[in-house]
């Protein structure tokens, strides 16, 4: 069953398990918050499809129900190019298009190939170089992405990198990202198909991110930045091209978030007082990796009057104990930025990373006076251990335990520190960035210059 | 004059299968409720479950409730062996 809603989701996930024909009964949109003699009266309406479905002939519920259609709220403006669908087996690799800039990107921002911005023409000529850059096979599938399980081969992975801006150097980090993503864990499935605000943040560590200018410092996660901005844009058009989530009909993001467009940065290793990320989960500090975090936009933590450790961490406490995310009843994990000056004053009273988190795990605590009693009952039903036995006064915490608060240095000079709630239902992702052959990259000579110079 | 460019989506395979054959009746069945703890999913079924009892006698009614929303549910063998049918409430 569907809300109406969501039929078209229901219905994309049928056909890539091989039966378009699977029965969906649709019950109005939204269920959530129906009162309890609605719900009721919904149900028993439902009881008569509900027993045509289960009893009736199989071939003639398939021809019904793959013939079934609901209406979206969402405005529909993308127009298939090939047939009914592009990401059929037999829609062609290449196509033809207009000469001019405006023309091509008229064309494919009509099909829902772009992120709205204009991109750059994915010819044979500009894909290729990318691919033999690096010498990679461009058949070799790096996996299958949902929702709509699309073959992320390199060559698919190479004309979004393409279309996104990527220099040639940028490919590996992105075939990383993706191979990351694809992780079971990751569940890039509910992150990409949720009504949450949430989108995919690459954090790249190792000689690669200086390498290839990745910006860890100031404005990190903002704008300007050639690698930053296109590494996460590509990673963005892979997943609404190759894993099919379109907006407002895949994707049912209710409203999204700036940092969907991009959101990639390299961590200010430099500066940090603790040991890398990607050492700290396994990889050798020589070489170089991508994590994958499944996250809202950054909120800042702004504390310019801290002058201790456990003041700046009471303010990052602070920040991160809000009802309205998904920590206090799915868990996951919150991911906090600290600025290099907060990582100093918190390293200079002898904090470890450990610590940190221990820290924040005690005092960022959501009061149970702030969530609300729909909330509450809803929450016991998802997180029984949780909840049931809380009473007035009490309080719940942002991560199931201090290990899963993930602690990360980046930025420029200033007193502020960010905190990047997590979807939940998600686990970060770290993976070496490796060559064709599976060999980790060491930062190495160009063949002649960058292909931006 | 034209230009050819590279279609940049993932090209999805798969087989298209049957939908499971029908139940000629659903008295004596083993009833599956696969609940994905979306607001009133649970009460849902529970009404759709009360309605289907005044017409049929089940021989068991298995229910699963998924964690959240957002990940796979937690099938055990004895559902996926046991239930002649299942009703999923709901994607919201």
């Amino acid at each position: 069953m569907c809300t109406d809603e969501f039929f078209a989701l229901g219905k994309a996930e049928a056909e890539i398990l091989g039966m378009p024909g699977l029965p969906i009964l649709t019950i109005p949109h939204p269920m959530a918050r129906q009162r309890p003699e609605r719900v009721a009266e919904l149900a028993v309406q439902s009881v008569p499809e509900i027993i045509h479905i289960l009893t009736n002939d199989a071939a003639g519920l398939e021809r019904e129900y793959k013939a079934k259609t609901v209406v979206s709220r969402a405005k529909l403006r993308y127009k298939t190019l090939f047939g009914d669908d592009f990401s059929l087996e037999e829609s062609p690799d290449k196509f033809k298009a207009p000469t001019s800039l405006e023309a091509i990107n008229k064309l494919l921002y009509a099909r829902g190939w772009t992120d709205g911005l204009p991109i750059i023409p994915p010819t044979e000529e500009r894909v290729k170089e990318m691919i033999s850059h690096w010498g990679w096979n461009p058949q070799e599938i790096i996996g299958l992405l949902p929702p709509k399980r699309g073959e992320a081969s390199v060559e698919k992975i190479a004309i979004n990198a393409v279309m996104a801006g990527c220099i040639l150097e940028y490919l590996p980090v992105v075939i990383a990202a993706t191979k990351a993503m694809i992780e079971k864990d990751f569940n890039l499935y509910g992150l990409q198909t949720t009504t949450h605000s949430c989108t995919v943040m690459v954090l790249v560590n190792g000689p690669m991110a200086e390498e290839l200018g990745i910006n860890c410092g100031y404005n990190a996660m903002g704008q300007g930045n050639m690698a930053n901005a296109t590494i996460g844009r590509a990673i963005r058009l892979v997943l609404t091209n190759i894993g099919g989530a379109s907006p407002g009909i895949l994707d049912r993001a209710t409203f999204g978030s700036p940092a969907k467009y991009s959101f990639c940065f390299a961590e200010n290793e430099a500066e940090s007082p603790w040991e890398p990320f990607h050492v700290e989960r396994g990889i050798p500090k020589s070489l170089s990796a991508v994590t994958v975090f499944g996250v809202e936009g950054p909120h800042n933590v702004n504390d310019h009057g801290s002058q201790s450790a456990e003041e700046v961490l009471l303010t990052v406490s602070g920040v991160l104990a809000t009802p309205g995310t998904n920590h206090i009843y799915l868990g996951g994990e919150p991911l906090i930025v600290l600025g290099p000056e907060h990582a100093q004053i918190i390293s200079s009273d002898g904090f470890s990373k450990g610590e940190v988190k221990q820290f924040l795990y005690q005092k960022a605590r959501v009061p149970l006076e702030l969530i609300s009693r729909g909330n509450l009952d809803r929450f016991r039903k998802i997180w029984p251990e949780r909840f049931s036995g809380l009473g007035n006064g009490e309080s719940v915490p942002i991560a199931a335990k201090p290990e899963d608060i993930l602690v990360i240095v980046a930025g420029g000079q200033g007193r502020h520190s960010a905190v990047i709630p997590s979807f939940g239902a998600t686990k970060a992702i770290t993976v070496p960035i490796t060559d064709r052959d599976g060999q980790p990259i060491l930062v190495r000579e160009r063949k002649s210059g960058t292909s931006r110079d | 004059m034209a230009l050819e460019l590279m279609n940049p989506c993932g090209v999805s395979r798969y087989d298209e299968e049957p939908i499971a054959p029908r139940l000629r009746d659903l008295t004596k069945k083993v009833l599956g409720l696969l609940d994905n703890s979306k607001n009133n999913a649970d009460l849902f079924l529970d009404h759709v479950l009360k309605a289907l009892n005044k017409a049929y006698s089940f021989a068991d009614v298995l229910r699963i409730k998924k964690s959240s929303g957002a990940v796979p549910a937690p099938f055990t063998t004895e559902f996926l062996e046991r239930c002649n049918a299942v009703i999923n409430a709901f994607g919201d």
